[in-house]
């Protein structure tokens, strides 16, 4: 992931693509010519896509089978870096030509303003992934300073900042030890190696994002939440319909409806589902180990319908049903935990690794050390991280909308804390390299 | 026009209501902040980078023996055991630059007392200490120029500058003020159990690894006049033990040796190289270092040893 500025030139391929690709499939009423522009854009786009990012994957895939033949691979690799956010800005400007060609939004005429809604800065490299009925008739709105607005964005990139510096840039050199040598780690320290991730990858990317959502309303323009509490769900539907909610939404408009939804049979439900979680898993990164965490999630989707009826049935049994808040909270521990293991495919390495993390947590060695679960980091470092991801955890009490009675108190807060416990480290987003 | 007015009227209002308030809060908060860490944490932990060179900057002890080098030099030498006058100004990943810049220093002050400088073989390893002990003394020309090309502006801001090192100094901090460790005048000595396994792979991976001899003639240079420079103290340029397979891995240790004796014929200097003795592994914390015991052996010879040389040098 990396940026080049002759990569500009890619981005400028598929907005010129796009941008024509609108005005002819709003100008014609032949779907069949509607269905050949919708085409042309689709091909673009995903094409981009395939060769900066699935080329290597793909032929690594048919040198292993070609291996297994007895026969050489004669395709070469290619040498080219991933333009950083290319995933993002490809999908975003998807949902425009698939929304002008569903007739759900008109055709946009001017050359720059449909630039600015594929490359609008904000949101450019980590999403949240826009749609054209959201956010292209804001571009045409004046927009004058306005107190409420710039406030109100100050909070979100506070917040954003004290959530990425603050908890995900401690957690993270914790997690880059105990993943860069799974081996020698014990099943303690793994286990809170795999809590912490979960924890840095939601403050990172919530981070950015609400950094995002900040900057966009500071200059009075609104965008999507793409975020919802999502360790609070009770299952792991309610977690997508509350973690990067555009993505999650963009697969549900885009895949899962046009593949039939739930409108179908059963099993062709399930098949959907599965197909939309693999296909969401692959838009991660070029990787078995996203292809398995997507899988993982469909898996626990699909045998959560299946066992619904079973599951509640038991509750009644036991009279989990008398105490709802022990069984809310059982949802929301069980359902953390799924997504906890789930992660493991998504931060190790490479396969191996993952199978060497899961592993290893199940011989339960658990001789507890604080000394030894620090590492080298210290008792200390561990204590102030579990402090502040429990101060985190009332971050859900916030007021919606970021809108506090006195915000300057808030960001003067969050000044103080990010001064304070902020890591001076140089990490970046995670979700840079999608 | 009055779109104008209401866009004006709201910047008016973000100023006063919003961004003056803050600023004046951080403004506050940042002065407070800084002076509590410096003052309150930072310069009440002996044993840290930033209060030794605090300490060496601005602050003069008549009678005071510093004792200078590295982190073998702040957890091998136990002041107390060598004399009452000692001070341990050892500094972890101390090279040559900043052995010149407290020796510099020390040198300024109008003393008479003896000066300790512990020998590393890899004193002219081009190696910068950590900022963290450097940030609170950034004031001082020499130290800016020390750290050179790793200066930051923010540096100079009260506060700011202690972004993202709040954890290092709280914990330099506890490990002065809680019995966990033996922290006594700068010395600062981990209680650790000693572990014959542990310290078996410590050997094998020092065995493994090689290490040279390198020299810098312009620092060594630069060495050598601050040490004539200052006739009138005595200067005791002392290699602390190292275990053997760290001197097994050294491909050329003779080259080393000769400097150091090229620096033991200066006038005002005498040489006591211990890096060869006979020490056992539990008096070791690693290949390199000695632990609480092994600094107490080591001290009380050291003491013994410049007594021989003038039984009344150390002032008690």
């Amino acid at each position: 992931m990396f940026f080049k500025p002759i990569y500009i030139l890619i981005l400028f391929f598929t907005i010129i693509i796009d941008y024509f690709a609108g005005i002819w499939l709003d100008k014609t009423s032949d779907p069949v010519k509607k269905k050949r522009y919708l085409i042309i854009s689709l091909i673009a786009n995903i094409g981009v896509l395939a060769i900066f990012k699935y080329f290597n994957f793909i032929n690594e895939n048919i040198s292993t089978l070609t291996y297994f033949l007895g026969c050489n691979n004669p395709i070469p690799y290619l040498s080219i870096l991933l333009p950083i956010g290319l995933s993002f800005h490809t999908f975003q400007a998807m949902s425009y030509t698939i929304e002008v060609y569903r007739g759900n939004q008109k055709a946009e005429h001017h050359f720059g303003i449909y630039a600015l809604y594929v490359m609008f800065y904000p949101q450019l490299v980590a999403g949240p992934i826009e749609r054209p009925q959201n956010i292209l008739h804001q571009f045409y709105e004046k927009h004058s300073f306005d107190f409420k607005n710039v406030v109100t964005g100050l909070c979100y990139i506070a917040f954003g900042l004290f959530t990425k510096i603050v908890i995900a840039d401690r957690l993270s050199p914790y997690v880059n030890e105990v993943f860069g040598d799974v081996s020698n780690q014990s099943s303690i320290t793994l286990l809170v190696a795999v809590f912490f991730f979960s924890i840095q990858i939601y403050c990172d990317f919530s981070g950015y994002s609400n950094i995002a959502i900040g900057c966009a309303r500071v200059m009075g323009f609104d965008l999507m939440r793409n975020f919802n509490s999502p360790y609070f769900s009770k299952n792991i539907t309610e977690f997508w319909s509350r973690w990067h909610i555009s993505l999650s939404t963009w697969f549900r408009d885009y895949l899962y409806i046009p593949l039939g939804g739930n409108r179908v049979s059963k099993f062709m439900w399930y098949r959907n589902l599965t197909i939309v979680f693999l296909v969401s898993g692959l838009w991660h990164g070029a990787s078995w180990n996203f292809i398995i965490w997507g899988g993982l999630h469909a898996f626990y989707i699909v045998f959560g319908i299946i066992t619904n009826h079973f599951r509640q049935s038991l509750i009644n049994k036991i009279g989990l049903n008398q105490f709802p808040r022990i069984n809310l909270s059982l949802s929301v521990l069980t359902t953390f935990v799924l997504v906890s293991f789930a992660w493991i495919f998504f931060r190790a390495k490479n396969l191996a690794d993952a199978r060497m993390v899961i592993r290893r947590i199940f011989e339960f060695k658990l001789p507890f050390s604080l000394s030894e679960i620090a590492l080298s980091f210290g008792v200390m470092n561990l204590l102030i991280s579990i402090i502040l991801i429990i101060l985190f955890s009332f971050s859900y009490k916030l007021p919606s909308g970021m809108k506090f009675k006195n915000p300057m108190l808030f960001c003067a807060v969050m000044f103080i804390l990010i001064l304070i416990f902020g890591s001076s480290g140089t990490g970046e987003f995670i979700y840079f390299q999608f | 026009m009055e779109q104008a007015n209401l866009s004006i009227s709201s910047f008016k209002r973000f100023l006063i209501r919003f961004l003056l308030p803050l600023i004046l809060v951080a403004t506050l908060f940042c002065l407070m902040y800084d002076y509590f860490l410096t003052k309150k944490i930072i310069f009440q932990s002996p044993s840290s980078g930033a209060y030794k060179i605090h300490r060496m900057l601005h602050e003069v002890y008549v009678d005071e023996i510093p004792l200078i080098g590295s982190s073998r030099c702040s957890g091998s030498f136990m002041p107390d055991l060598i004399s009452k006058n000692c001070y341990n100004y050892g500094i972890e990943e101390t090279e040559i630059d900043l052995i010149n810049l407290m020796l510099k220093r020390e040198l300024k002050k109008d003393k008479s007392a003896p000066i300790i400088i512990n020998f590393d073989y890899e004193f002219f390893k081009n190696k910068r200490g950590d900022l963290t002990h450097f940030i609170a003394n950034i004031n001082d020309d020499e130290v800016r120029s020390y750290i050179g090309e790793d200066y930051r502006f923010l540096y100079s801001i009260k506060g700011i500058r202690y972004f993202g090192t709040f954890d290092h100094y709280l914990k330099g901090y506890l490990s002065d003020h809680t019995q966990k460790n033996l922290s006594s005048k700068g010395g600062f000595f981990l209680r650790d159990k000693f572990s014959s396994a542990d310290f078996e792979k410590l050997k094998q991976r020092r065995l493994n690894s090689k290490h040279s001899w390198s020299f810098d003639s312009e620092k060594g240079n630069t060495f050598v006049s601050l040490i004539k420079s200052c006739p009138n103290r005595e200067i005791f340029i002392v290699v602390a033990p190292y275990h053997s397979s760290y001197m097994s891995s050294f491909s050329n240790i003779s080259v080393a040796n000769s400097y150091l004796e090229s620096l033991d014929s200066l006038k005002n200097v005498i040489v006591i190289n211990d890096g060869r003795l006979d020490y056992p592994d539990s008096l070791f914390l690693n290949t390199s270092h000695l632990n609480l015991e092994g600094a107490k052996r080591f001290s009380s010879t050291l003491r013994l040893q410049i007594q021989s040389f003038d039984p009344k040098i150390l002032g008690d």
